[in-house]
Parts: C-alpha cells; structure tokens; sequence
C-alpha cells in the first residue's frame, strides 16, 4: 500500500508547473475570474494551448491522440491548475470524451476524440427538461425515427453552455411504448443545427444558464451513442464521470487554505481572528473534512486506472464536495464577519470575494449533476444493496 | 500509489479475521465485561502463536519486523472483531516502546516473553488533577536503601490486575527527571482499585506506596522522555484508526443486514430513503476513515514529513466516525439494538474506549490547529 505519488508523477507535475508559470497571465485569472462558465478569447486560447500540449487527454487513449498515462496524473494536472485558480469546469473533457471512449463506435471516437482534444468541440448536457429533473427517465423530448436519421422535438432546461458550445449531448425518448427508462437514447449533433433555438437563463449566482427548444431537428442515425433504447445507461456512465469531477478536491483545498491566512492577518491589537480558539476549532473540523475529500478524490481517480467506473465513490465524492462547500463558505464567512459578504472587485473584499461566491454557488453545487438525495439513493442501492423503495 | 493490501497482506487479514470469529465471538467480548476480566491467556497464547504478537518487533528478540501495513491490517480486523485483546496496549503500545527505550538487556530480557505470549504490560502513565486528591504529589521516584522507591497514584490502567508488569512514568524526586519504570502489580505497596467505565470492562486505578524496585527495573529517563511517550501514543493511535475503521465498517455491515431483513409497513426498513441516506453517509465516512488511517500508518512507517499531522486527520476522522456510525445503526436497529443480550452496543462501548485512548481527541486537534 501506498499513498505517495511515484518519482515520475512529481516529475509531471512540475513540468506542467514550468508551463503554467510560463502560460497563465493575471489577464488570464481575472477573465475567468469574472466570467462564470462561459470562456472568453483568453480562456479559449488557452484551452487551444493545452490542447497542442496534448494535456486535455492526459488520462486518454494513445490511439484516440490521448497521452495514455493514468487517471491520477489526470488529476494532478487539474489539481495543478485549480492551484493557479483556472477553474475548468468543462465537462466535454472530463465526463463526456470518457464516455466516449467507453461507449461510443469507433467512427464517433476518431469523429469527436481528436477535436475535443484540440479544444475545437464543447459539448453542453442536454438531461434537465421542465418536467424530468431528480426522475430523469421521465424525459419527454421525442426522437422519432424517419429515413436514415431521427426527427427530434422538445425542450430542455439549465442547459449549461448552450450559448457557446458547439454541440449538445441530448438525451431522449425513442421508444415511447417500452417501460420508461427502457426508451431513451443519447445523440449528440451540433447546436446550429436548423430548429434548435437557445435562450438565456440567469442564475442566482450571476451565471448564464440556458433553455433550448428542439422543433423539428433533423439529425442522422450516425448522431446516436451506443445502441437505440440504451440512452439511460449511457447518461449512468457518463453522471458517473461528471461527479468525480464536480466533486474536485483542490479548490476547496485552495479555499480554506485562504481563508485560514485570512484568519492569521493581525488585527489592530496584534491579536488575529486565529487566536480565537473557537475559531480555530472549526477550522481544524474544517480541515478533517478537506482531507477526507482529499483521500476519496484520490481513491476515486486510482479506481478509474484500476479500469473501474467509480460509482458510489463518485456520488459520495460528489456529497461530501458540495456540503464542504457550503459549510467551508457558511463557517467562513460567519467567522469573517460582515466584510465577508462583499463580492469580487468591491473594495475590502477578502480572499478576491470566493467565500461570497462559493456560498452562492453552494446550493447548485448540492443538486447539479443529480441532487445529493439522489447520490444517496445510488449509495445506498447500487453500493450497498438496499432494496428499492 | 497503491490504495489496496498484496495478495499476502490479504491473505493474513483473511486468517486473522477467521480466527477471531472462531476464537473471540461477540459472546467473549459480552462475557469478559459481565464478569470484568481480562482476554483469557490461553487465548492470548494462541495469538502468539500465529505469530501476531511478534510483528513490530526486531527478529533479534523473536519478532517477525513485520511491515506496519500487514499489522495494520491485523489491527483492523481486532476492530472489526470488537478488540478483545490487550493487543494495541500491551503490544502496541509498551512492547513497542520496550523495544523503543530499553536497554539491550532489557530487550533480551522482556521482549521474548512478551511476543510468547508469557509477559503481559500495560500502561500506567494517565495521571490527571481531577483523579488527585489536594496537595497530592505526582508520581515520583526517589533514591532509597538499595535501589529506587515509587509513591504515587495512575488511572485508567488496563488489564492491571492481569498483568505481569506496569510500564510507569514518574519523575525524579528532587530533579523533576521523567522516568519510566517497570513495576509488578502485585508487588508490596502496590493498590489495585477497580474502576468500572462504560467502556473497557477491565479498568483499574494503581497506587504505589513506598514500592521498592530493583536497578534493572529503571527503563528510561530523560527530557526526552515525554516527547517519546508522545510518539509512541501517537503510532498506537495511527493503528487504532485502523482498528476504528475496522469497527466501524463492521457495525455498518451489521446495521445493513438488519435493514434488508427487517420488515415494517409491509417492506424492508432498507427500502425507506431515510434509513438509506442514513446509511449512505455512514458508509462514506467509513471509507473515508479507513483511507485516513492507512495513509496516516504508511507515512509514519516512511518517516515522510507531515506524518504527525495525518496521524492527528486519522485519529480525528476516523474515532469519531466510528462512534458515529454506532449512533446510527442503532437508529436502525432501534430496540433490537438495544437490549444488553443483543452485539451492537460492545462496539458502540469499544468506539468510546478507542477515542479516549492515547490522550483522547483534543491534543491531536490542537496540534492540527498549530499547524495549519
């Protein structure tokens, strides 16, 4: 048994030091800082950067143009860049291209695989409908075979990235007498294509969001991933990935890690907010916690490179992230105080205003990629055998 | 890195854990607390000669210098299986630091015994204001006719009654040096008081009165000493995070049958999402628990920097999830977890002993809190 990462490992991780010391300008930080989710020109060219580099499929396939090293170092380097606070949430590259490679017909892989690598193809996740949130499988969009391709109509709902992406990972029913999660397949077809219409939606947070109308969307057979009627397997595999991802562990880490210096600046009496033992209590609980997340993200990454789908690890990674979170951001700014609640760019603002967006992203954190009720449930029945309800 | 046991390491957590459920049932750990006594010796002599007692010693005394991930592995099976065993005291804790502080003669001397199983040691180094009658001194060691003499009083000594020696810290009349000593409960002037805790079933108080020691009974003094006594806690404490981890995926096993088997409302408890995310979080902290303490044991065991600190995440994470996890299968189990002649609570008893142990939780948040 061992915890340690091997002599080439810290090897890797410094040559993607060099490079980011080299790379990632303050231009670069303060857009993605002040753009949420949606990248700006900084943010592609960079993207397109690591991509030459080769780093946007580190954990890949050699044949697919990945590098075929493991999972870990995957996530040494996403860890290495939440240190420099590049935030990517982007799930073409960490949920969907997994997929991919698991699921999808060589023809799609040699399609799709070597254009996300380049940073030319982001997918956006078409799941969430008015009426099929936490009950997925109750999706209603319809793909109505016709010919050689599917007519597709419908709406979806908090489809995240729809502005900007160029394709949509779509989930819908194509066998509407089959029992309800028995009739869906996944499809993915580019966003321009004629009778999809994209309309913002903006979030509590500030962020864009989106909805999208599908009225007649002609796409062909080949858009299908995996066998017709196995759509709700396929959206398994791929929510499997994106919990392991949205459940990241650094910049948690990086958060406390900022607020705890917060805590140790003096005060005018010399004294900090550190020398409150209640204070320091709570981060100490604080920081239990940030190593529990610590140890499961790694064992999490060390299962995929056992060539596992990490399934309950991934939903209870997925819980033990967002409370964190939450209560990292909650405990943090009640121990602050008032100048906790002023936002980026505000004068006065502590640790650049993270604590006040965490504690306003936390909610979503809590039931995007499948409420922290529903991870409790795929626990509890798919890791440890309880019956269904 | 490798998150799992070698096929070898399994293979002995897969023996020791047959052992125990053959030799040390749930009815043994319900029989020595009704009748407060220690593990039977004979039992203890079988273990010895599985060859389990030998594992952190040197091969020069007898022992096997086992790798500390195969103890660990051991350790947490006796978690599983209740604990016991004086194991994690008498082995763990003052065999180890026998082996630690002695001198060679007393390591020729004691340790084969001890890995034999023919030499029982517990610790009797908790000494605390609130056990003190006023003006009491602290333990203290002075120069007398021929040798040393030992006066004083130690709580919460394990086993005491049963045990062939005492392991005692005490300081140096006049110069305030720390000491450890070796003393025989039945020596004269030695007291024996029982304690009766929720926890251990066989607990005693120690008062010395004038004992007379023989020069070879002096195992160590210095300043060092309390630092010495602090890391030798600190290892036991990193493999009874193992221990706890062990307990606690233990009980929730146990609170998982019993919520697929027990029917209410026409269906299995198990069924009811809120018996399920009940258990859904137990079961996450579990495994995060049992991660904490095996990185905690294989960094101390490679000396890295920071082991102290992922000694203080284990023992935290990991002792209080065990208690935890306790709390919540007897939500599930309700009554039926209730009742003395049912298992539950020995383990919801052995997680309290575990967290109080090796100076309880504080000291270990306290030294996170420094070095944050």
């Amino acid at each position: 048994m061992d915890f340690c990462f091997s002599p080439e490992q810290e090897q890797f991780r410094q040559e993607i030091r060099q490079f980011l010391a080299d790379n990632v300008t303050d231009a670069l930080r303060e857009e993605i800082a002040v753009s949420g989710h949606s990248p700006g020109p900084l943010g592609k060219a960079f993207l397109r950067l690591l991509g030459e580099k080769g780093w946007l499929g580190i954990g890949w396939p050699r044949e697919y143009g990945g590098q075929g090293r493991s999972m870990i170092e995957q996530s040494i380097f996403y860890h290495e860049l939440d240190l420099q606070d590049i935030h990517y949430g982007n799930l073409t590259i960490t949920s969907l291209a997994m997929t991919l490679i698991k699921l999808a017909s060589e023809a799609q892989k040699r399609e799709y695989l070597p254009r996300i690598l380049k940073g030319e193809l982001e997918i956006c996740l078409g799941y969430t409908e008015p009426g099929a949130g936490s009950d997925l499988a109750s999706v209603a969009t319809r793909a109505v075979k016709e010919g050689d391709g599917y007519v597709v109509t419908g709406q979806k709902v908090f489809t995240t990235g729809a502005h900007y992406a160029s394709h949509i990972w779509l989930l819908a029913r194509t066998d509407p007498t089959a029992p309800r999660h028995k009739g869906l397949s996944v499809f993915i077809f580019p966003l321009d294509t004629p009778g999809v219409t994209v309309r913002p939606i903006y979030t509590m947070e500030g962020i864009r969001t989106n909805e999208v109308f599908l009225d007649q969307v002609r796409i062909p057979a080949s858009a299908m991933i995996g066998a017709p009627n196995t759509g709700f397997y396929t959206i398994a595999v791929a929510l499997d990935f994106e919990r392991v991802f949205i459940g990241k562990y650094t910049k948690i880490r990086r958060n406390f890690e900022a607020l705890v210096r917060c805590c140790k600046e003096p005060g005018d009496d010399g004294r900090s907010l550190y020398d409150d033992p209640v204070v320091q209590d709570q981060l100490v609980r604080l920081h239990i916690d940030v190593e529990r997340l610590r140890l499961l993200c790694t064992k999490t990454a060390w299962l995929i490179d056992q060539g596992k789908v990490p399934n309950a690890e991934a939903s209870a990674q997925k819980v033990l992230a967002s409370e964190l979170e939450q209560r990292l951001a909650d405990e943090g700014m009640r121990i602050l105080g008032p100048r906790a609640l002023l936002e980026y760019g505000s004068p006065h603002v502590p640790m650049q205003g993270y604590l006040a967006q965490s504690w306003l992203l936390a909610p979503m954190m809590k039931f995007g990629g499948g409420t922290n009720e529903i991870q409790r449930d795929i626990i509890a029945q798919r890791g440890l055998g309880l019956p269904r309800g | 890195m490798e998150l799992d046991f070698t096929p070898e390491q399994q293979q002995i957590k897969d023996a020791v854990r047959r052992f125990l459920s053959r030799e040390c049932p749930p009815s043994l750990v319900r029989r020595m607390r009704e009748e407060r006594i220690a593990l039977p010796r004979d039992i203890w002599r079988r273990m010895a000669e599985l060859g389990w007692l030998g594992l952190p010693f040197d091969e020069s005394y007898g022992g096997s210098g086992g790798d500390w991930v195969t103890l660990a592995a051991l350790v947490e099976e006796l978690g599983r299986a209740c604990d016991p065993t004086p194991f994690a005291d008498c082995v763990l804790t003052c065999g180890w630091l026998l082996q630690d502080l002695g001198s060679e003669a007393q390591k020729q001397r004691w340790l084969p015994p001890l890995i034999e199983g023919e030499l029982m040691l517990s610790l009797a180094s908790h000494e605390e204001q609130a056990l003190r009658d006023a003006g009491e001194p602290p333990t203290t060691l002075r120069k007398g006719d021929g040798g040393l003499r030992l006066s004083g009083r130690k709580g919460f000594v394990e086993n005491a009654a049963d045990a062939d020696f005492l392991l005692v810290s005490a300081v140096m009349d006049g110069t305030g040096e720390p000491c450890l000593v070796m003393v025989a409960p039945r020596a004269e002037g030695v007291e024996l008081i029982a304690l009766h805790s929720l926890a251990h079933p066989n607990l005693y108080e120690v008062g010395f009165r004038d004992v007379a020691l023989a020069p070879d009974q002096l195992l160590a003094r210095g300043p060092d000493l309390p630092a010495r006594l602090t890391a030798a806690l600190d290892r036991t404490a990193a493999f009874q995070s193992a221990a706890a981890a062990g307990g606690a995926r233990r009980v929730l096993e146990m609170a998982l049958d019993y919520a697929k088997e027990r029917q209410q409302f026409g269906k299995p408890i198990g069924s009811f999402q809120a018996v399920q995310h009940l258990l859904a979080n137990a079961w996450s902290e579990v495994e995060t628990a049992w991660l904490a303490a095996y990185e905690a044991i294989t960094h101390l065991e490679a000396d890295l920097p920071g082991a102290a600190d992922k000694v203080a995440v284990a023992k935290c994470a990991s002792n209080e999830t065990f208690v935890r996890t306790c709390f919540s299968a007897h939500q599930v189990f309700g009554g039926m977890g209730y009742m003395w002649e049912t298992d539950l609570h020995l383990w919801t008893r052995k997680a309290k002993e575990i967290e109080m142990a090796c100076g309880g939780i504080y000291p270990y948040r306290r030294r996170l809190a420094a070095s944050l």
